[in-house]
């Protein structure tokens, strides 16, 4: 059908161009006006042309179409189908043979091209077919997952398969025209030569059989390998050989085998033999541990009754009944009964076993029976060793435990633990309940210690923790533990100890309160002992030297080697006071403490130091003089402290001895007017006296009033001179109660003339009956004097005022007596104030500044004060206030 | 020697305790008690003060007297006291004691009209010296100034012309020189001049200038000095 409709396009296309083109031609011949002849010709081309495209049909019908065109157009008469000349006729004749002909040939030609070229396709789809073939034969070959070999009969190899090849690590071209033997092992190849050799006798016949062959990298392969012999095309026998990798197979089959062995063997370490019995045939099977469980010979046939004969008097009875038992329902049993060998000897068996159903439906005991003997006795051993041990716990107080460090629970705690936590060890206790009796602040170390060992591991752990009790008492436990290491490498648990240690702690604390008693008692009389001294000493009976202790403030003073020396040979005054070594050499025999005894010794550097030292003897329990104890202070530091005191005492004293010549000085004139005062007096009286006596009567009465004038002036007169004389003294400072008011007194005695030359006038307001004060009259007469000799001087610029001096004594509520000197000069600059009693400051031309600071030292040194009081209008005012007499006051 | 003293004492006694008062202003009391002691001793009434004002306020008999006076006196010192008797017109004559006298003040003492000035301690005779020196000098300023009263009241019973006639006798001038001077006639002044003798009953010519000289009388006339 194809065919046709392609037949027919084809016919179709070649009659429509081969009609155009001769149209083409027609149109070209007539506008080249060629004859007829030619144009023929050019139709033929045209036609015989076209036929090369194959249908004869279209190439005829072309034809036709040609003949008419040419009698038409080109025979006369033209545009006729009439041909009128013959010539022309036997032309298109011609033209018409050669054409239908030649098309014909074209068209045969083609055909029988046509037919080879289809021969030509069928022969290539043969060949391929062919090839298709072989290759299909190959791959099957090549890629059944066997092993293929042919080899000859020297055993060479002809062919292989890749999976062959490689299945033994080799190329196919590596094993290619080798023997065959280079595969197997060095001691299978005989064999296999043998082999190859059986395959050739009889090619018929194929052999099967099991081989090792050696790898390439030299590994083994099992294999399991068909080989047949076969005629080869020329008659050539050859050996086919087909392998099979068993390897996996043989290493089951050798792994079973060593399991059985090993379970044999494992029945043997274990004392455990299998059996099994048919409970309706009787048959029995035992491994051969059951025999020597047994003590039988391995030939014996089993039979159950054999077990019970051999079974423990006091036992069989039991057994019995188990296998009868067993007989009777076939469930699973268990027993335990011990034998009694024919050595004498007891065995405790434990048997155990499980019915099942054979593959003929009968019932089958199989089961295992373990000599525990040994397990029996260990745990005997144990319970008694556990016993012990649980005994020695109670009475030790000491619970053992395990602790699970990732449960946080124990795994294991005897019976002690739960008691030294207050519980009962039959009840339970959970964890948090035993947790709860741990004392609070020892909770936090204990999770601290499980952490330490989980991650110490190897470590070892001791630690305290307190326990509370419900009734309030405390127990404390000491705890040692070291850390399992699981099979993971990690710690998995803790095994340790909990002991009581309530008592030791008590005992401990008891003790260890005793000793800090002693120690502190110790450290107190240390510290007695070293705060009042520098170090401590030890002399023997003879008074020499023993032990010497000093005191790590004061290290570095003692002289070296003074161990053994007598306290006076250490000593550098003995021949300066030789009293004072006397009595204390006497005090020393009599065997008597001595307290305070000051001498002079050297130090270390050399330097002289002085020593106060007080001892005390000490006698052994039988009252024998031992020698002395006692303790030594360095006081050079207080000595010359005293001394330095002393010193500027005395400088201080000496200051005011010249200050106060000074003051005298600049109060000579009045003291010499207080002199020449009586001295006048006294002459004038003595005068009158006279006068009186001689008279013509002697006017007795008046000269006896003279002479008392006399004598009073001159009373007077040597008072000034004492006073005088008391002031410019150097003496000692003599503390006596004084009233304050006769020491103003006193002075107003000695100024009053100052005063009344600087017409100033003096007011006194003294409080009556003041309470004495401790003094020393000289030096508190030089304060009021230097009070009211810079009063005095202050007021000499004044013109336009009463030059008015006022002295007063009062008691404050403080317990002072005060005294007051007020003038009304120039007063005291605002910013001198503050310095006006600070040495050497003064304000005049003349004079040391001396005045008021020696003032102030004087009153100080008496316990008082002196001060500048604030002043209403023009003046300053100087008071100070003095303590009362220590008697007086209380 | 005493006894020569003791003799000139009682010499100077008789003389000078005719109602003579010694007044003593002395603070210190046995200063005080000492020279009334003494001034009572020789016979003389004392009357002694603690201070300058003391005296002051008393009332003084009008007597022949002298004051011993103490140079440092609280309150009013003496030397300021002789300034207010001055001021006071009181001329009594003041013996300065002192205990420590400097040149100084013994000068303005003395300039101020003391009689004398004792450093204490003096010697009886001394001070009772002095005080008759005093006593005497005061005698004799009271007998002056009663002499000058009666001059003055003779003087002044002259007549304004013959006063003037006076004062110009009293210069040396000649009667024609008077007479030129007070536009008189020679005569007058003569007339005058006898007038003047008479009244003021001058002996001589001498003993009216004498007159003139104790009335302190002096002439207007500068060109003759």
């Amino acid at each position: 059908m194809y065919n046709q409709i392609n037949n027919f396009k084809r016919s179709a296309t070649q009659f429509t161009f081969g009609s155009i083109t001769l149209a083409v031609v027609t149109l070209a011949s007539l506008y080249l006006q060629t004859h007829f002849a030619e144009t023929a010709f050019g139709y033929l081309l045209v036609i015989l042309l076209f036929s090369l495209i194959g249908s004869f049909i279209a190439s005829s019908a072309l034809s036709i179409l040609a003949i008419a065109a040419l009698a038409y157009y080109f025979a006369p008469p033209a545009f006729s189908l009439r041909i009128e000349d013959p010539q022309a006729l036997l032309v298109a004749v011609a033209f018409f043979t050669v054409s239908i002909v030649g098309t014909h040939l074209n068209g045969k030609v083609r055909q029988e091209r046509q037919a080879a070229r289809e021969t030509a396709a069928e022969l290539r789809r043969s060949a391929a077919d062919l090839k298709d073939r072989e290759n299909w034969w190959r791959a099957i070959f090549e890629h059944n997952p066997s092993m293929y070999v042919m080899v000859d009969e020297a055993g060479t190899v002809l062919n292989v398969n890749t999976f062959g090849a490689t299945q033994l690590g080799y190329a196919r071209s590596e094993l290619i025209g080798q023997s065959v033997l280079g595969v197997f092992l060095e001691e299978d190849r005989a064999l296999a030569r043998k082999r190859i050799r059986t395959c050739l006798e009889d090619i018929t016949q194929s052999q099967t059989w099991e081989a090792q062959k050696a790898r390439k990298d030299g590994s083994v392969l099992w294999v399991r390998e068909n080989a047949k012999a076969m005629l080869w095309a020329d008659d050539r026998p050859v050996v086919l050989i087909a392998c099979e990798d068993i390897t996996e197979r043989k290493r089951t089959e050798l792994a079973l085998q060593r399991s059985e062995a090993h379970l044999a063997q494992a029945q043997e370490l274990s004392n455990t033999g299998s059996f099994g019995w048919n409970v309706a045939t009787g048959e029995a099977f035992w491994s051969k541990e059951i025999f020597r469980i047994l003590q039988l010979d391995p030939q014996t046939v089993p039979a159950p009754e054999l077990v019970v004969a051999r079974t423990h008097p006091d036992d069989r009875a039991s057994v019995q009944e188990t296998i009868d038992q067993a007989m009777r329902y076939p469930r699973d049993f268990e027993h335990e009964y011990r034998l009694l060998l024919p050595d004498g000897s007891v065995k405790h068996i434990h048997a155990r076993a499980r019915a099942t159903r054979n593959a003929t439906g009968d019932i089958e005991f199989v089961g295992a029976a373990t000599d525990i003997t040994a397990a029996r006795q260990a745990e005997q051993q144990l319970r008694r060793s556990e016993a012990y041990l649980a005994e020695a716990q109670h009475l030790s107080h000491t619970g053992s435990w395990s602790w699970d460090v990732h449960g946080l629970d124990f795994i294991y705690r005897s019976a002690e633990v739960d008691r030294l936590f207050g519980f009962d060890p039959q009840e339970t206790v959970s964890i948090e309940t035993i947790r709860s009796r741990i004392h609070p602040d020892d909770l936090p170390r204990l999770k601290e210690m499980q952490q330490l060992a989980r991650e110490g591991k190897d470590g070892r752990f001791a630690y305290d923790f307190r326990i509370l009790m419900p009734d309030g008492s405390m127990r404390h436990i000491h705890s040692v533990a070291h850390v399992v290491v699981g099979s993971d490498g990690n710690v998995s648990e803790l095994i340790g100890t909990h002991m009581d240690v309530t008592e030791q702690y008590a005992a401990r604390e008891r003790l260890e309160c005793t000793l800090a008693a002693l120690r502190e008692s110790e450290q107190r009389f240390r510290d007695y002992a070293e705060t009042a001294s520098d170090w401590l000493w030890e002399t023997g009976p003879d008074h020499q030297v023993t032990h010497l202790s000093e005191h790590t403030s004061a290290a570095g003073i003692l002289a070296t080697g003074l161990m053994g020396m007598l306290r006076w040979d250490i000593a550098c005054d003995v021949e300066e006071e030789p009293e004072k070594w006397r009595q204390h050499r006497a005090r020393l025999e009599a065997h008597l403490p001595f307290r305070d005894l000051v001498y002079r010794t050297v130090n270390r550097m050399g330097s002289p130091i002085y020593v106060r030292t007080s001892g005390k003897p000490f006698f052994d329990i039988n009252g024998h003089f031992l020698g002395y104890r006692g303790v030594s202070t360095d006081i050079t530091a207080i000595i010359r402290a005293d001394q330095a005191e002393q010193e500027l005492r005395k400088a201080q004293a000496e200051l005011a001895h010249v200050t106060r010549v000074t003051t005298l000085g600049e109060l000579t004139t009045s003291i010499a007017h207080e002199i020449n005062q009586p001295l006048a007096a006294i002459i004038n009286n003595a005068d009158a006296c006279l006068g009186w006596m001689n008279r013509e009567t002697p006017d007795l009465s008046a000269a006896r009033s003279s002479v008392d004038w006399i004598i009073e002036d001159a009373i007077r007169a040597s008072e000034v001179i004492r006073r005088v004389r008391a002031l410019a003294k150097k003496g000692e400072i003599e503390m006596l109660p004084l009233d304050i008011n006769d020491v103003v007194k006193d002075v107003i005695a000695l100024v009053t003339r100052e005063l009344i030359s600087h017409q100033v006038t003096l007011k006194t307001e003294l409080t009556a009956a003041l309470p004495a004060i401790l003094g020393d009259r000289i030096q508190l007469q030089q304060v009021i004097i230097n009070l009211v000799m810079n009063g005095i001087e202050a007021m000499d610029a004044v013109t336009d005022r009463t030059r008015e001096l006022v002295i007063q004594s009062s008691e404050d509520d403080m317990g002072h007596v005060r005294v007051a000197v007020t003038d009304s000069g120039v007063g005291i600059a605002e910013n001198d104030a503050d310095r006006v009693l600070d040495p050497f400051f003064t304000t005049k031309s003349s004079g040391l500044g001396m005045g008021l600071s020696i003032c102030r030292s004087i009153v100080e040194a008496h316990g008082g004060r002196l001060s500048i009081v604030r002043k209403q209008g023009p003046g300053a005012s100087f008071r100070f206030d003095l303590p009362l007499h220590k008697e007086v006051v209380s | 020697m005493s006894e020569r003293s003791n003799s000139q004492r009682e010499g100077s006694k008789v003389e000078a305790s005719a109602n003579a008062i010694v007044f003593v202003v002395e603070d210190d009391l046995s200063m005080r008690r000492s020279l009334t002691n003494l001034f009572q001793s020789v016979g003389l009434d004392v009357v002694a003060f603690g201070s300058a004002r003391e005296m002051l306020q008393s009332t003084l008999p009008d007597v022949v007297s002298c004051l011993v006076l103490d140079v440092r006196l609280p309150g009013l010192s003496g030397l300021e006291f002789q300034t207010e008797l001055a001021r006071l017109n009181i001329h009594i004559p003041i013996i300065f004691i002192t205990g420590h006298g400097d040149i100084l003040m013994s000068v303005r003492a003395m300039k101020g009209g003391a009689v004398d000035f004792l450093t204490k301690p003096f010697r009886d005779q001394e001070l009772l010296d002095a005080a008759v020196a005093a006593t005497e000098r005061d005698r004799k300023r009271r007998e002056d100034e009663q002499t000058i009263a009666k001059l003055n009241s003779l003087f002044e019973t002259l007549s304004p012309r013959e006063q003037a006639v006076m004062k110009l006798v009293a210069t040396g001038l000649m009667n024609k020189q008077i007479a030129a001077e007070l536009g008189l006639a020679e005569i007058t002044v003569k007339i005058y001049r006898g007038h003047v003798m008479k009244k003021m009953r001058a002996r001589s010519l001498a003993d009216l200038i004498r007159m003139t000289e104790t009335l302190g009388i002096r002439t207007n006339r500068p060109e003759q000095t």
